[in-house]
């Protein structure tokens, strides 16, 4: 079973990253997220409980990443 | 003679129409319009998830979602808080929210504000103090400018 990683975008969810959560080197999955953080301010949330999550673990299927919002 | 030499000019209409609708019809070839509800699709079952896991009901064209004894009603763009879930008559207040990209399909919008909101409610202060952009922990987010 592949776990994913999906962004909303205008072009609706897009997939960031797939893989297989047995095998898959996690701290390099957690590396490409902080990058997208740093360049778009998304953080991760696990799709089956609605959770904001600090590190993705192997135990998460479908990450989240949910971008920032302003006010107005 | 007529009769073939009418059939014979037929023949290209009805071989084009033959295709365009029995070879390839819609359905095996999708256009704009389909990979545009296939998003919007998406999008809604995105939010029904979201809507779910968050114990968010849906209410005419907004989502109630109750966090403590604070209520939000989220709309594609605007939320609204009312204090207490005691006191419905307490005055609500509301704020306009903005995600960067404005073109998300609006259940993808709404769901976004349900899921920050579910985990730290205080993020609507900020929204509504409008003093900039704010990541789902509550950090002000600076974009990265590239010359």
């Amino acid at each position: 079973m592949k776990a994913r990683i999906l962004a909303f975008s205008s072009h609706g969810d897009t997939t960031l990253l797939e893989y297989d959560p047995a095998t898959a080197d996690m701290e390099e999955v957690n590396r490409v997220l902080a990058e997208y953080e740093a360049k778009t301010g998304a953080q991760p949330f696990d799709v089956a409980t609605g959770e904001r999550i600090k590190k993705v673990t192997r135990e998460q299927n479908e990450v989240l990443m949910v971008h920032p919002i302003a006010g107005g | 003679m007529v009769a073939t030499l009418a059939v014979v000019m037929m023949l290209p209409v009805v071989t084009v129409i033959v295709w365009r609708f029995w070879v390839t019809g819609p359905q095996r070839r999708p256009s704009n319009g389909v990979a545009a509800i296939d998003k919007l699709d998406r999008a809604e079952t995105y939010l029904r998830r979201i809507v779910a896991i968050t114990g968010a009901t849906r209410l005419g064209p907004y989502y109630v979602l109750n966090v403590g004894k604070t209520r939000f009603e989220v709309h594609d763009c605007y939320v609204c808080r009312t204090p207490s879930v005691i006191d419905p008559t307490a005055t609500p207040e509301g704020t306009c929210f903005y995600l960067s990209n404005q073109h998300m399909p609006a259940a993808e919008k709404i769901a976004t504000a349900l899921l920050q909101l579910k985990n730290n409610p205080r993020l609507f202060d900020r929204w509504a103090g409008q003093s900039g952009i704010f990541k789902a922990d509550g950090e002000l987010f600076k974009p990265c400018r590239s010359n």
